[in-house]
């Protein structure tokens, strides 16, 4: 087969173009606010864009369980907690620092998995018992003020730039969707888990390790909240509460304006790209146009709303 | 079961219940209905038949009001009827109970069978007590088995369908249209709805009946009319027409080019799957052979260890004693991965929820398996899948747009193709099929049949665990009849009847009954 057909058949999915479509338009009302075109600039969204943007991909996969992953937030919080603690501001513990704080993510998306596989309990409550749970241990542990800090060294990951022209942690960020799309697309490990996510019985009934693939998604999700964790301790470059909290509910916005059904089944890498630049250029958009702060929120509200619009206009149409 | 003659004189001295004439609808460039005309009197049973695709649920939504007809006059006891929706249709009389049931999950059937007229109390409350004296009077008038205060989610496919009939006899329709009612119930069940339909005919009401169960059309219909591609291709009153009529004019073919011809013998073959006094909840200690090539059939009343004896084989909810053996080799079917490795492929009988992924392609429905056989290191070869996918819409003649066409969009019967081209990717050594053609029209049944019988003629042993009387006798080499769980008698091919397998069907005490 020829490598145009084969990019054909990849051609991504209506609603991810969707999102995609909206993207461009905000970024065209963008730059003609700023009265300016500057590749650099939209760049730069992209680069404070992706700690989200890597979150929502975890949450993207939770979905296509037809599952909610409510504790990415906390688990992106407690990522920076632990690697400002264990850093201590030394580029020495580098290795130690990045492989606890994977290590704690990990075991949230453990707990997640088996509260939801083995206790039968839906996800998005056991997510939320083990967001408070990790919030309140952070609290528990650092005693309410935080301690150690991310070294000038290790910010490098989203302060730079490769080439002056490409930021790190965009490159990180595409990576992860790279290797996730590879994962659900083109491994049978991923055949297997869109058919669990799509229907769980059929899936269980042709012999499908369901319960698994669940507890593998969660795992996952809070491996790539607590990347997203490790990206904004690198923004901030201190440890502080709470940081990432906001991307429980913006993970679940972007990647629902990026075309993921909450009925599961559905994967599209592009449109959780998508979706995160959306809402993170709509701040930009609103911070240049200098409104007041209640408008700011209500127009938030409402582009978020025409874009959740637009994503579920194909489930309309087919129905 | 005696049914009423027409009451009134065919000439037309009073007005037809429904009159449907010169109606005609299409669907952006594709015409459904094309110039049906036909009337139901009043107190008739008019059964409505058709292939899956050939205009009958189009037809039954214009005369409930869900959509208008394009072209042609419908008139109800001779005033124009143009309803302009389910609601006005039902004010005006006529009741729609679907075949895809529309049960509140997390209502009780009370609940469910009074929704929107349940009877209020002190402060506008809903009256429970009274609404669940009210729900169990109607399910008794009906016969139904049904405790009114179980939850809609915790009903049996058969249990929702009967709950939904018996919302729509509730509203004492003049006319009741049932679209394919009894294609999840059992032989008893389905006697309780025709019974229903009896006692409504009775009072005066009238009953549009769509099914695909012939043997229940020549027992319940006083006239039978026959969709083919939106052209009415056959309308007679009972007597003018046998099984064979309908057939031919539903797929232009006899009842004998449905079903495979059988081997005269299959004693010299050896013995393929071998059960020894195995058990599983709901099924007493059962002992089996089913040789290379061999149908086995299972027949009996709803409930009677079909469901936990297709569970148990395919290691859903595996057996829990006793030995299972294919080619002679102990195979312990303790998950449904261990029943695959054993090469035994088994067929549900709910497709849509335990078969297929609904949203998903044809592709991604069909490739599972085959992918699984032939992926290296985990990779998914996706060309070999879209191969795979060509070859199996040809081979399983599944119609479909393409093999990207979600699978929700096909018709039941095309479904069930895809069913049976995922688990046929590999030939199994045992095929387990549950209810494989519930639901699904006569022409994709010639096709599931004949693909039967190709993989029998290969050496596959079969066992058919089905409802469908006509679907055992036509397939089935032998036929093993359940009665709370244990085989009560076995049938050879030449002694098969409808008569005698209800016999047996029965268990001790009905076997009596119909003896006497």
């Amino acid at each position: 087969m020829s490598t145009s057909a084969y990019l054909v058949r990849m051609r991504p999915a209506a609603a991810s173009l969707r999102a995609v479509a909206l993207l461009v338009l905000l970024l065209v009302a963008f730059f003609v606010s700023a009265g300016l075109f500057s590749p650099l600039l939209l760049l730069d969204n992209v680069r404070q864009a992706a700690p989200l943007g890597v979150v929502v991909l975890g949450q993207a996969i939770v979905l296509m369980m037809g599952r909610l992953d409510l504790s990415v937030g906390a688990t992106a919080s407690m990522a920076n907690i632990v690697l400002c603690a264990v850093f201590a501001g030394d580029m020495a513990n580098t290795g130690p620092a990045v492989a606890l704080t994977l290590g704690a993510g990990a075991l949230v998306g453990l707990a997640n998995g088996l509260m939801t596989t083995k206790l039968r309990i839906p996800s998005f409550l056991a997510t939320l018992a083990t967001s408070m749970i990790v919030a309140g241990l952070v609290v528990f542990f650092t005693g309410g003020s935080p301690r150690g800090a991310v070294p000038a060294g290790f910010r490098v990951v989203t302060e730079a730039w490769l080439f002056g022209f490409v930021p790190y942690s965009a490159l990180i960020w595409l990576a992860l969707l790279v290797l996730l799309m590879l994962l659900v697309h083109f491994t049978m490990l991923g055949r297997k888990m869109i058919l669990s996510g799509a229907n769980l019985v059929a899936a269980r009934h042709s012999g499908i390790p369901s319960d698994g693939l669940i507890v593998l998604a969660f795992v996952l999700s809070s491996l790539l909240a607590a990347t997203g964790g490790i990206l904004v301790s690198a923004i901030t470059g201190m440890a502080s509460i709470g940081v990432g909290n906001g991307f429980t509910l913006d993970s679940i916005a972007a990647a629902v304006i990026g075309g993921a059904l909450f009925s599961g089944g559905v994967f599209l890498p592009l449109g959780a790209m998508a979706g995160a630049l959306i809402l993170f250029v709509v701040q930009s958009l609103l911070y240049l146009l200098a409104l007041p702060p209640a408008a700011k929120f209500i127009v938030q509200g409402l582009i978020i709303m025409l874009a959740l619009a637009l994503a579920s206009f194909r489930k309309e149409k087919s129905s | 079961m005696a049914m009423l003659a027409s009451p009134l004189p065919s000439d037309g001295a009073a007005p037809a219940r429904l009159a449907v004439s010169g109606v005609s609808k299409s669907f952006g460039s594709n015409l459904v209905l094309r110039d049906v005309s036909f009337s139901v009197r009043a107190g008739e049973v008019v059964s409505l038949v058709g292939e899956n695709g050939a205009g009958k649920s189009t037809l039954m939504h214009v005369c409930a009001g869900t959509f208008p007809p394009d072209g042609g006059t419908l008139t109800l006891d001779g005033a124009a009827y143009r309803p302009a929706s389910p609601q006005a249709a039902r004010t005006a009389g006529v009741a729609l109970a679907l075949q895809e049931t529309a049960i509140l999950p997390d209502l009780t059937v009370a609940e469910n069978l009074l929704f929107g007229a349940e009877p209020r109390g002190l402060l506008g409350l809903i009256d429970q007590r009274r609404l669940h004296r009210d729900a169990e009077t109607v399910l008794a008038g009906l016969g139904f088995a049904l405790r009114s205060d179980r939850l809609g989610a915790d009903l049996s496919a058969a249990e929702r369908q009967m709950l939904e009939i018996a919302k729509a006899i509730r509203l004492a329709p003049r006319l009741l249209i049932l679209d394919e009612p009894t294609a999840s119930l059992s032989s008893h069940e389905t006697e309780l709805v025709l019974k229903a339909m009896a006692r409504l005919t009775a009072a005066g009401g009238s009953v549009i009946f769509i099914s695909h169960r012939l043997d229940e059309v020549m027992e319940a219909a006083d006239h039978a009319v026959v969709l083919k591609d939106g052209t009415l291709t056959l309308d007679a009153p009972r007597g003018g027409f046998d099984r064979d009529d309908l057939i031919r004019a539903m797929v232009g073919r006899t009842l004998t080019d449905i079903f495979p011809a059988r081997p005269a013998t299959l004693a010299d073959r050896p013995v393929r799957l071998a059960l020894d006094a195995a058990v599983a909840p709901g099924l007493k200690p059962l002992t089996l052979d089913v040789r290379a090539g061999e149908i086995v059939g299972f027949a009996g009343l709803e409930g009677q260890g079909q469901r936990p004896l297709a569970r148990a084989l395919s290691g859903i909810a595996p057996f829990t004693g006793g030995t299972i053996a294919v080619d002679g080799a102990a195979v312990p079917v303790r998950s449904v991965s261990r029943g695959i490795a054993a090469g035994i492929a088994s067929i549900p009988d709910d497709r849509k929820h335990e078969g297929l992924a609904l949203d998903l392609p044809v592709r991604m429905n069909v490739s599972l398996f085959a992918l699984s056989a032939r992926s290296r290191w985990g990779w998914l070869r996706q060309n070999l899948e879209r191969t795979f996918a060509e070859e199996a819409r040809r081979r399983f003649a599944i119609r479909s747009t393409g093999i990207e066409q979600p699978v929700r969009q096909l018709s039941g019967g095309n479904q069930q193709k895809v069913v049976f081209a995922r688990w046929l990717a590999e030939t199994p050594k045992v095929l387990v099929l549950y209810e494989p053609t519930k639901g699904v029209d006569v022409g994709a049944k010639t096709e599931i049949y004949r693909l039967v019988g190709e993989l029998s003629a290969q050496g596959v042993a079969v066992v058919l665990i089905s409802a469908d009387m006509l679907e055992l006798i036509g397939l089935s080499d032998r036929i093993h009849v359940l009665f709370e769980g244990a085989v009560t008698g076995t049938l050879e091919r030449a002694d098969f009847s409808e008569e005698a397998i209800m016999r047996l069907a029965a268990g001790p005490e009905g076997a009596a009954v119909h003896a006497a």
